[in-house]
């Protein structure tokens, strides 16, 4: 596998992923947000924001209705980019996702959906690195 | 044009815009903090600390005295950067983070300048061959609701 992201601290509204590009062939990689396998939010994540987040396909959230999502709901949701299609106020706590790089290579996270659920996309160079994705809320407490 | 920057979310603490550049010159952009059409710190921001920072020249912030600004007062009030500025560092100020979207193989930065004694925010954008999406958060770290 080319990439990989690997939890490395977990809080209620912070997970810290490790993500490395081992140089093999792929250079994306998605964390999913349905329960699945890690690296997973929904399955990785303790109760709170990001949990509640994860589940808005079958629970909602705030504004957002139950159902498939679409991807600019994905980047309201994860990346707080209200500028698509999005409902309502920006008001309801979201996500945000940044990187730090500690290797000397580039990466890219954005948002998208997968089947209309969620996925945190990241995308690497094709040459070996590491960086970490903290994906955190950052109006709530403790954050 | 082409470098865009664009207001995606906001809070009291924390303004997060949505930076595009394509093939082209100028790659760069200044956002404003005089209340002028948007981006503007001031104009986009809902009342709190970053509202606060940037009526530094009309009003005046902590240790800054109102009046036309320089470089290093900018970077202090946006960068947090202390390094030639006035007084202790315990005033509460700004930081600028920047995260890449999209587009391997571009490059973008942020620093804090004036024009005219007013603090702008420039973001420069570097490209290879084709343009990049990044996300600009401005953000008082230590105001309730920050993150740390």
């Amino acid at each position: 596998m080319a990439v990989t992201a690997t939890p490395v601290y977990v809080g209620h509204n912070f997970i810290r992923y490790r993500v490395v590009q081992d140089g093999a062939a792929g250079t994306t990689l998605n964390i999913t947000t349905t329960g699945a396998a890690s690296p997973d939010i929904q399955t990785d994540g303790l109760a709170g924001p990001l949990k509640d987040i994860a589940k808005v396909v079958t629970q909602g959230y705030g504004l957002f209705a139950s159902g498939a999502q679409t991807q600019a709901k994905a980047r309201a949701l994860w990346l707080s980019d209200w500028s698509g299609a999005t409902p309502g106020t920006t008001k309801t706590p979201t996500a945000r996702c940044t990187l730090q790089t500690r290797g000397d290579q580039e990466f890219a996270v954005d948002a998208d959906v997968s089947g209309g659920n969620p996925v945190i996309a990241i995308t690497a160079t094709a040459t070996a690195s590491t960086c970490y994705l903290d994906v955190h809320v950052p109006n709530t407490i403790g954050a | 044009m082409a470098i865009t920057v664009t207001l995606v979310h906001q809070t009291p603490n924390w303004l997060r815009y949505l930076v595009s550049f394509s093939a082209g010159a100028p790659l760069t952009a200044d956002i404003t903090c005089t209340g002028a059409a948007t981006p503007d710190l001031q104009t986009d921001s809902l009342p709190g600390p970053i509202k606060a920072l940037s009526k530094a020249v009309a009003n005046g912030y902590g240790q800054f005295a109102a009046g036309a600004l320089n470089q290093a007062q900018s970077r202090a009030l946006w960068l947090s950067d202390w390094t030639t500025s006035p007084g202790n560092a315990n005033t509460v100020t700004a930081r600028c983070r920047i995260t890449r979207r999209g587009a391997l193989g571009s490059a973008m930065s942020v620093d804090a300048n004036v024009s005219a004694g007013n603090p702008i925010l420039t973001v420069t954008g570097v490209h290879d061959g084709g343009g990049g999406d990044y996300y600009l958060d401005v953000e008082v770290p230590q105001a309730a609701g920050a993150t740390p």
